[in-house]
């Protein structure tokens, strides 16, 4: 009962606006005074939890994804994608999501993903007619895959809380993020194909010529993901080492090759990382230790008891785990449902038979997912905010997205491990 | 009161700035003398993380400055009424305020025990740096949370009824 009233409290409260962090700060103070704990140790545990290298590499990812955005270093990628892709009805939004995919290989993030394509693209899009809801709306579906391909923040965290290999980790999710790579493209293109209004990019003179141009331009800004998977998976970094190299590898790209830094916005690009850090890191302290007590509250038997208790059946178990993780999906971001998701799901999960690496896949898309999933979806109104659109214009094409992208590659994800168990084990051995 | 939040808010761009620069530099230079020199740079992470704890509190303190701290918002969204929303907002600060008072109260009593221990101050083994400065670093960083909370609550009190109350509105500039 006292801990309903403490799942009661935090839905309360994260639904009536409260931040996220303050909203676990509640359901402390409710466990500080309904159960035996010592409030002293919340914060010194808080503290331990958080005192590690590993999680520097989250700060550095948002860094990153800061500077990029900042110093325009999206911008050839697209245009290099949209040259390939650009003479088809629905090409342009088609290099949105390739575009996305390439920017989430490098910043880790979904957010920085929308707000740097989005203001890149949504444009573009706009300009050749592209219906303004959808192209938000596609962009917006097309940000989680920062959290599918590697290298993703959530995953660190995963592999972090239950003591996984992060790169296992980072592999498991690649081919749900190409499955929903492919998805997401196929849909578009269909739903595109019969709108004549759409403007499309002139054939350039010779391709080849354009190609060997443009691909020149983008050369600096395509480097990255090869310097950061290439230097993580080559063994030569690790992934926070990889996560501050990819810093310093953006600042001299953004500052002299694609000229969007200058000392100005340099200056904002670190101050606006330094408190996107900040609102992540101490989200993340708040979770962890509420997630802390929830385990000493034997929350986890509690909800193994609760889902085998309406079956046994491995497929209806999985099918509730993966209904638990969306709703904390749409309750809250990505890191804090990853921090909560993780230790009280995983042993149900293992219970069932299922590797913990094909759980870091199953949880990345799931939360992928929620992000995008109304009510909360706080993509989504990320997307609105970048596009300058109302969020009741993205609903149809997002639930479209959702229906035919989403839950078939979430579907996939779980009931084929081979699809997120292949990769990690022929790249790194099981 | 707005020329010292000011300068508050100044100095805690300065040390975003500053921490984010020297945690990105040192693993870059880990890396070079890794692999360029055969060398480790030895012990690194004792001051690393003094410098990240401040990146995250001070951080997370400007995030409240600015009202951009992750929220659900649902509620808000569902209502038409400025009036309503006035009130909605004055609830939010207000139980901010109160989790903020309380998780500073107990950050204080963390600090406090450390420093009772003086002059065996629990400190990291190498470069005895003390636990109580990442420690007072929470402190501040929710202390100041607090701070710009209520900082919110004066400033809707302060605007007419009716005006427009979104979180963006109440960034950049103090009372």
């Amino acid at each position: 009962m006292m801990l309903l009233g403490a799942l009661i409290l935090l839905c309360v409260v994260l639904l009536i606006g409260l931040p996220v962090p303050l909203a676990f700060g509640a359901v402390m103070i409710y466990l500080a005074i309904f159960t035996d704990t010592d409030p002293m140790t919340f914060m010194t545990s808080g503290h331990w939890r958080m005192n590690n290298l590993v999680l520097l590499a989250i700060p550095l990812f948002i860094m990153a994804g800061s500077i990029m955005e900042k110093g325009r270093i999206a911008v050839p990628m697209v245009y290099l994608a949209e040259l390939f892709v650009g003479r088809v009805r629905g090409g342009l939004s088609t290099a949105a999501v390739i575009a996305s995919a390439i920017f989430g290989s490098i910043s880790g993030s979904a957010a920085a993903t929308l707000t740097c394509i989005g203001s890149v693209l949504l444009p573009r899009l706009r300009a050749a007619n592209y219906p303004e809801g959808f192209s938000a709306s596609l962009i917006a579906n097309a940000a989680p895959l920062g959290l599918l391909i590697p290298p993703s923040s959530i995953q660190i965290i995963y592999a972090w809380v239950t003591r996984q290999s992060v790169l296992k980790c980072f592999l498991a999710t690649v081919m749900p993020g190409l499955i929903l790579i492919i998805l997401l493209c196929a849909l578009n293109l269909i739903l595109m194909a019969r709108r004549k209004e759409i403007r499309m990019e002139p054939p350039p003179e010779t391709f080849s010529c354009e190609a060997a141009r443009r691909g020149t331009r983008a050369f600096p800004a395509l480097m990255m993901p090869v310097v950061i998977l290439g230097g993580i998976y080559g063994g030569i970094m690790t992934p926070t080492e990889a996560a501050g190299v990819a810093v310093l590898y953006a600042i001299p790209v953004g500052w002299f090759v694609y000229r969007g830094l200058n000392r100005k916005t340099f200056i904002a690009a670190l101050v606006e990382s330094g408190t996107t850090t900040g609102v992540v890191m101490v989200m993340f302290f708040a979770v962890m230790i509420v997630s802390r007590l929830l385990i000493f509250e034997d929350i986890p038997g509690l909800a193994e008891q609760l889902i085998f208790s309406v079956s046994a059946n491995p497929i209806v178990a999985l099918i509730m785990i993966n209904i638990v993780i969306v709703i904390i999906g749409m309750l809250m971001d990505d890191v804090s449902g990853v921090l909560l998701a993780s230790p009280l799901l995983l042993p149900i999960a293992m219970k069932l038979g299922v590797d913990p690496i094909h759980f870091a896949a199953i949880i990345g898309v799931n939360l992928g997912m929620g992000n995008v999933t109304p009510p909360t979806a706080p993509l989504l109104y990320l997307g609105a905010r970048v596009a300058n659109t109302q969020v009741n214009k993205m609903l149809w094409p997002t639930t479209l997205m959702i229906l035919f992208a989403w839950l078939p590659t979430l579907i996939v994800t779980t009931y084929v491990p081979e699809v997120s168990l292949w990769l990690p084990d022929l790249v790194l051995g099981r | 009161m707005a020329r010292l939040i000011r300068s508050v808010v100044f100095v805690q761009k300065v040390l975003l700035v500053v921490c984010s620069l020297l945690i990105a530099i040192t693993f870059g230079v880990v890396v070079v003398l890794r692999y360029g020199f055969q060398m480790n740079l030895f012990a690194y992470e004792e001051w690393m993380m003094a410098a990240a704890f401040t990146l995250y509190f001070i951080g997370s303190a400007q995030g409240s400055f600015d009202n951009t701290h992750i929220k659900a918002d649902l509620l808000k969204e569902w209502i038409r009424s400025p009036a309503a929303k006035r009130w909605v907002d004055l609830v939010i600060f207000s139980l901010e305020v109160a989790i903020g008072a309380v998780l500073t109260y107990w950050a204080c009593l963390m600090v406090a025990d450390d420093l009772s221990r003086y002059p065996a101050l629990p400190a990291t083994p190498v470069y005895s740096i003390p636990l109580a400065v990442p420690r007072g670093v929470i402190l501040l960083g929710f202390a100041l949370m607090t701070l710009y909370s209520a900082m919110h609550i004066v400033r809707l009190l302060a605007r007419p009824p009716g005006a427009v109350t979104e979180g963006a509105d109440a960034r950049g500039g103090a009372p």
